[in-house]
Protein backbone atom coordinates (compact mmCIF):
# COMPACT_ATOMS: atom_id res chain seq x y z
CA UNK A 1 0.00 0.00 0.00
CA UNK A 2 1.42 3.39 -0.90
CA UNK A 3 4.35 1.89 -2.86
CA UNK A 4 4.73 2.33 -6.59
CA UNK A 5 6.47 0.08 -9.12
CA UNK A 6 8.10 1.90 -12.00
CA UNK A 7 10.05 0.02 -14.70
CA UNK A 8 10.35 -2.90 -12.35
CA UNK A 9 11.85 -0.75 -9.53
CA UNK A 10 9.91 -0.52 -6.31
CA UNK A 11 9.72 3.11 -5.14
CA UNK A 12 9.42 3.67 -1.41
CA UNK A 13 6.96 6.39 -0.40
CA UNK A 14 8.37 9.52 1.22
CA UNK A 15 8.07 9.50 5.02
CA UNK A 16 4.57 10.54 6.00
CA UNK A 17 3.15 10.30 2.52
CA UNK A 18 1.43 6.99 3.32
CA UNK A 19 -1.14 8.95 5.32
CA UNK A 20 -1.59 11.53 2.55
CA UNK A 21 -0.51 14.44 4.77
CA UNK A 22 3.18 14.53 3.84
CA UNK A 23 5.33 16.38 6.39
CA UNK A 24 2.21 17.35 8.37
CA UNK A 25 1.90 13.70 9.48
CA UNK A 26 4.76 14.24 11.91
CA UNK A 27 2.65 16.73 13.87
CA UNK A 28 0.64 15.56 16.87
CA UNK A 29 -3.14 15.42 16.41
CA UNK A 30 -5.10 16.00 13.22
CA UNK A 31 -2.99 17.82 10.58
CA UNK A 32 -5.96 20.04 9.69
CA UNK A 33 -5.83 21.48 13.19
CA UNK A 34 -2.25 22.53 12.45
CA UNK A 35 -3.37 24.29 9.29
CA UNK A 36 -5.83 26.19 11.50
CA UNK A 37 -3.14 26.91 14.11
CA UNK A 38 -0.79 28.30 11.44
CA UNK A 39 -3.62 30.46 10.02
CA UNK A 40 -4.53 31.81 13.45
CA UNK A 41 -0.89 32.62 14.19
CA UNK A 42 -0.72 34.51 10.89
CA UNK A 43 -3.88 36.50 11.72
CA UNK A 44 -2.77 37.44 15.24
CA UNK A 45 0.77 38.05 13.99
CA UNK A 46 -0.49 40.57 11.45
CA UNK A 47 -2.66 42.20 14.13
CA UNK A 48 0.40 42.62 16.38
CA UNK A 49 2.43 44.06 13.52
CA UNK A 50 -0.46 46.47 12.87
CA UNK A 51 -0.33 47.39 16.55
CA UNK A 52 3.42 48.07 16.30
CA UNK A 53 2.80 50.25 13.24
CA UNK A 54 0.04 52.25 14.93
CA UNK A 55 2.16 52.67 18.07
CA UNK A 56 5.08 53.99 16.01
CA UNK A 57 2.88 56.93 14.97
CA UNK A 58 2.02 57.88 18.55
CA UNK A 59 4.31 56.33 21.22
CA UNK A 60 3.19 58.84 23.88
CA UNK A 61 -0.51 58.23 23.37
CA UNK A 62 0.00 54.47 23.41
CA UNK A 63 2.13 54.60 26.58
CA UNK A 64 -0.49 56.71 28.33
CA UNK A 65 -3.27 54.33 27.28
CA UNK A 66 -1.19 51.28 28.28
CA UNK A 67 -0.74 52.73 31.75
CA UNK A 68 -4.50 52.61 32.17
CA UNK A 69 -4.66 48.85 31.64
CA UNK A 70 -4.97 46.60 34.67
CA UNK A 71 -1.68 44.69 34.58
CA UNK A 72 -2.67 42.55 37.57
CA UNK A 73 -5.78 41.34 35.71
CA UNK A 74 -3.62 40.61 32.67
CA UNK A 75 -1.19 38.61 34.81
CA UNK A 76 -4.03 36.67 36.47
CA UNK A 77 -5.34 35.83 33.01
CA UNK A 78 -1.89 34.71 31.88
CA UNK A 79 -1.64 32.41 34.92
CA UNK A 80 -5.17 31.09 34.29
CA UNK A 81 -4.47 30.22 30.64
CA UNK A 82 -1.05 28.69 31.30
CA UNK A 83 -2.43 26.53 34.12
CA UNK A 84 -5.37 25.59 31.96
CA UNK A 85 -2.88 24.57 29.27
CA UNK A 86 -1.12 22.34 31.80
CA UNK A 87 -4.41 20.58 32.63
CA UNK A 88 -5.14 20.11 28.92
CA UNK A 89 -1.68 18.62 28.35
CA UNK A 90 -2.12 16.33 31.37
CA UNK A 91 -5.48 15.21 29.94
CA UNK A 92 -3.54 14.06 26.87
CA UNK A 93 -1.20 12.02 29.04
CA UNK A 94 -4.14 10.54 30.96
CA UNK A 95 -6.12 9.45 27.88
CA UNK A 96 -3.03 7.83 26.37
CA UNK A 97 -2.71 5.83 29.61
CA UNK A 98 -6.34 4.76 29.25
CA UNK A 99 -7.54 6.93 32.16
CA UNK A 100 -10.69 8.28 30.57
CA UNK A 101 -12.35 9.70 33.69
CA UNK A 102 -9.12 11.43 34.74
CA UNK A 103 -8.75 12.89 31.25
CA UNK A 104 -12.30 14.22 31.36
CA UNK A 105 -11.77 15.74 34.83
CA UNK A 106 -8.58 17.45 33.66
CA UNK A 107 -10.37 18.84 30.60
CA UNK A 108 -13.12 20.14 32.89
CA UNK A 109 -10.48 21.86 35.05
CA UNK A 110 -8.90 23.35 31.91
CA UNK A 111 -12.33 24.61 30.83
CA UNK A 112 -13.05 26.11 34.26
CA UNK A 113 -9.86 28.16 34.05
CA UNK A 114 -10.88 29.22 30.55
CA UNK A 115 -14.15 30.51 32.01
CA UNK A 116 -12.16 32.36 34.71
CA UNK A 117 -10.13 33.98 31.92
CA UNK A 118 -13.33 35.21 30.26
CA UNK A 119 -14.74 36.54 33.53
CA UNK A 120 -11.56 38.51 34.27
CA UNK A 121 -11.49 39.80 30.69
CA UNK A 122 -15.13 40.90 30.96
CA UNK A 123 -14.29 42.83 34.18
CA UNK A 124 -11.32 44.43 32.42
CA UNK A 125 -13.47 45.48 29.45
CA UNK A 126 -16.17 46.84 31.77
CA UNK A 127 -13.58 48.78 33.76
CA UNK A 128 -12.05 50.33 30.64
CA UNK A 129 -15.43 51.27 29.20
CA UNK A 130 -16.50 52.79 32.55
CA UNK A 131 -13.30 54.87 32.49
CA UNK A 132 -14.31 56.23 29.06
CA UNK A 133 -11.88 54.07 27.11
CA UNK A 134 -14.14 52.45 24.57
CA UNK A 135 -13.33 51.03 21.14
CA UNK A 136 -13.59 54.48 19.50
CA UNK A 137 -11.75 56.54 22.09
CA UNK A 138 -8.12 56.07 21.01
CA UNK A 139 -6.23 53.94 18.44
CA UNK A 140 -4.66 51.93 21.29
CA UNK A 141 -8.04 50.97 22.72
CA UNK A 142 -9.44 50.20 19.26
CA UNK A 143 -6.63 47.67 18.78
CA UNK A 144 -6.83 46.47 22.38
CA UNK A 145 -10.55 45.70 22.19
CA UNK A 146 -10.28 44.15 18.71
CA UNK A 147 -7.27 41.92 19.37
CA UNK A 148 -8.06 40.83 22.93
CA UNK A 149 -11.78 40.55 22.08
CA UNK A 150 -10.96 38.34 19.08
CA UNK A 151 -8.70 36.27 21.33
CA UNK A 152 -11.52 35.97 23.90
CA UNK A 153 -13.77 34.65 21.11
CA UNK A 154 -11.15 31.98 20.48
CA UNK A 155 -11.28 31.09 24.16
CA UNK A 156 -15.06 30.63 23.82
CA UNK A 157 -14.54 28.43 20.75
CA UNK A 158 -11.80 26.53 22.60
CA UNK A 159 -14.18 25.84 25.49
CA UNK A 160 -16.68 24.41 23.03
CA UNK A 161 -13.99 22.20 21.46
CA UNK A 162 -12.81 21.02 24.90
CA UNK A 163 -16.39 20.05 25.77
CA UNK A 164 -16.77 18.11 22.52
CA UNK A 165 -13.49 16.20 22.85
CA UNK A 166 -14.22 15.48 26.54
CA UNK A 167 -17.46 13.82 25.42
CA UNK A 168 -15.74 11.78 22.69
CA UNK A 169 -12.71 11.10 24.93
CA UNK A 170 -10.47 9.27 22.46
CA UNK A 171 -6.70 9.91 22.34
CA UNK A 172 -6.79 11.46 18.85
CA UNK A 173 -9.80 13.67 19.63
CA UNK A 174 -8.25 14.98 22.86
CA UNK A 175 -4.87 15.51 21.19
CA UNK A 176 -6.48 17.51 18.39
CA UNK A 177 -8.82 19.50 20.64
CA UNK A 178 -6.15 20.41 23.15
CA UNK A 179 -3.86 21.53 20.30
CA UNK A 180 -6.39 24.30 19.58
CA UNK A 181 -6.46 25.20 23.28
CA UNK A 182 -2.66 25.46 23.38
CA UNK A 183 -2.76 27.69 20.30
CA UNK A 184 -5.03 30.04 22.30
CA UNK A 185 -2.36 29.92 25.06
CA UNK A 186 0.40 30.65 22.60
CA UNK A 187 -1.41 33.65 21.14
CA UNK A 188 -1.96 35.09 24.63
CA UNK A 189 1.75 34.62 25.42
CA UNK A 190 2.40 36.94 22.44
CA UNK A 191 -0.49 39.39 22.95
CA UNK A 192 0.07 39.98 26.68
CA UNK A 193 3.60 41.47 26.52
CA UNK A 194 2.78 43.57 23.44
CA UNK A 195 -0.28 45.25 24.94
CA UNK A 196 0.58 45.27 28.65
CA UNK A 197 4.36 45.32 29.02
CA UNK A 198 6.25 46.58 25.96
CA UNK A 199 6.46 50.38 26.07
CA UNK B 1 2.40 -1.75 31.00
CA UNK B 2 4.95 -0.64 33.59
CA UNK B 3 6.90 1.18 30.86
CA UNK B 4 3.73 3.02 29.85
CA UNK B 5 3.08 4.13 33.44
CA UNK B 6 6.69 5.21 33.85
CA UNK B 7 6.56 7.19 30.61
CA UNK B 8 3.30 8.87 31.69
CA UNK B 9 4.88 9.76 35.03
CA UNK B 10 7.97 11.30 33.44
CA UNK B 11 5.78 13.20 30.94
CA UNK B 12 3.70 14.56 33.83
CA UNK B 13 6.81 15.68 35.72
CA UNK B 14 8.18 17.42 32.60
CA UNK B 15 4.87 19.19 31.99
CA UNK B 16 4.64 20.40 35.60
CA UNK B 17 8.24 21.67 35.52
CA UNK B 18 7.57 23.51 32.27
CA UNK B 19 4.40 25.01 33.73
CA UNK B 20 6.38 26.18 36.78
CA UNK B 21 8.91 27.86 34.48
CA UNK B 22 6.10 29.56 32.53
CA UNK B 23 4.44 30.83 35.70
CA UNK B 24 7.69 32.04 37.23
CA UNK B 25 8.60 33.96 34.07
CA UNK B 26 5.13 35.51 33.81
CA UNK B 27 5.04 36.64 37.43
CA UNK B 28 8.60 37.99 37.44
CA UNK B 29 7.93 39.95 34.25
CA UNK B 30 4.67 41.38 35.54
CA UNK B 31 6.26 42.55 38.80
CA UNK B 32 9.34 43.83 37.00
CA UNK B 33 7.09 45.77 34.61
CA UNK B 34 5.84 47.85 37.53
CA UNK B 35 9.39 48.74 38.53
CA UNK B 36 11.39 48.65 35.30
CA UNK B 37 8.58 49.70 32.98
CA UNK B 38 7.87 52.84 34.95
CA UNK B 39 11.48 53.97 34.70
CA UNK B 40 11.43 53.17 30.95
CA UNK B 41 15.07 52.02 30.79
CA UNK B 42 14.86 51.40 27.07
CA UNK B 43 16.29 48.73 24.81
CA UNK B 44 17.50 46.36 27.55
CA UNK B 45 14.10 46.21 29.20
CA UNK B 46 12.37 45.70 25.84
CA UNK B 47 14.81 42.90 24.94
CA UNK B 48 14.17 41.20 28.30
CA UNK B 49 10.38 41.26 27.79
CA UNK B 50 10.58 40.06 24.18
CA UNK B 51 13.15 37.39 25.12
CA UNK B 52 11.00 36.11 27.96
CA UNK B 53 7.93 35.99 25.70
CA UNK B 54 9.94 34.08 23.08
CA UNK B 55 11.15 31.61 25.71
CA UNK B 56 7.59 31.11 26.98
CA UNK B 57 6.37 30.56 23.42
CA UNK B 58 9.04 27.92 22.90
CA UNK B 59 7.93 26.06 26.03
CA UNK B 60 4.29 26.14 24.89
CA UNK B 61 5.25 24.94 21.40
CA UNK B 62 7.63 22.25 22.60
CA UNK B 63 5.90 20.92 25.68
CA UNK B 64 2.19 21.80 25.53
CA UNK B 65 1.75 21.47 21.76
CA UNK B 66 4.04 18.44 21.65
CA UNK B 67 6.34 19.75 18.92
CA UNK B 68 9.34 18.22 20.69
CA UNK B 69 8.44 15.16 18.58
CA UNK B 70 8.55 17.23 15.37
CA UNK B 71 11.77 19.30 15.51
CA UNK B 72 11.30 20.72 12.01
CA UNK B 73 7.87 22.09 12.83
CA UNK B 74 9.12 23.39 16.19
CA UNK B 75 11.91 25.30 14.43
CA UNK B 76 9.46 26.69 11.86
CA UNK B 77 6.84 27.87 14.33
CA UNK B 78 9.46 29.25 16.71
CA UNK B 79 11.14 31.19 13.90
CA UNK B 80 7.79 32.81 13.06
CA UNK B 81 7.29 33.75 16.73
CA UNK B 82 10.84 35.12 16.99
CA UNK B 83 10.48 37.24 13.85
CA UNK B 84 7.14 38.58 15.07
CA UNK B 85 8.35 39.47 18.56
CA UNK B 86 11.58 40.84 17.10
CA UNK B 87 9.72 43.18 14.75
CA UNK B 88 7.44 44.47 17.51
CA UNK B 89 10.37 44.93 19.92
CA UNK B 90 12.53 46.69 17.32
CA UNK B 91 9.68 49.06 16.49
CA UNK B 92 9.38 49.94 20.21
CA UNK B 93 13.15 50.59 20.36
CA UNK B 94 13.10 52.74 17.20
CA UNK B 95 10.03 54.69 18.34
CA UNK B 96 10.58 54.91 22.11
CA UNK B 97 8.14 56.34 24.60
CA UNK B 98 9.31 59.82 25.56
CA UNK B 99 10.37 60.19 29.21
CA UNK B 100 7.70 62.84 29.62
CA UNK B 101 4.66 62.40 27.45
CA UNK B 102 1.60 64.64 27.20
CA UNK B 103 -1.66 63.28 28.56
CA UNK B 104 -4.38 63.07 25.89
CA UNK B 105 -7.22 65.57 26.06
CA UNK B 106 -5.03 67.80 28.28
CA UNK B 107 -5.12 71.52 27.84
CA UNK B 108 -2.28 72.94 25.82
CA UNK B 109 0.33 75.24 27.36
CA UNK B 110 1.74 75.19 30.90
CA UNK B 111 -1.15 73.06 32.26
CA UNK B 112 -0.38 70.25 29.78
CA UNK B 113 3.29 70.27 30.76
CA UNK B 114 2.36 70.19 34.45
CA UNK B 115 -0.08 67.27 33.83
CA UNK B 116 2.52 65.25 31.99
CA UNK B 117 5.09 65.84 34.74
CA UNK B 118 2.60 64.70 37.39
CA UNK B 119 1.75 61.65 35.27
CA UNK B 120 5.40 60.83 34.73
CA UNK B 121 6.13 61.06 38.50
CA UNK B 122 3.14 58.87 39.39
CA UNK B 123 4.64 56.11 37.24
Amino acid sequence: MGEAVCAGVQIQPAPGSETGWGPLSALPGNPLMWVLIASELAVFGLALLGYAGARARDPSGFAHAQDQLDRVAGTVNTAALLTSGLFAALANVAIRSGLRLRARSLLAAAGALGVLFLVVKAFEFAREIAAGNDIDSEPFFTLYFLVTGFHALHVVLGLLILAIVAKIATPSAIETGTAFWHMVDLVWVLVFPCFYLLR
Amino acid sequence: MEDKALSAHSETVTLVLNWAALMALSLILAFAADIGGAARPGAVWIAVIAGAAAFKSRIVLRSYLGLAKAPGALAGFFTVVLVLLGLVAVSVVIFPTPKIFPTPKAASGPQAVQNSLIHSRSN
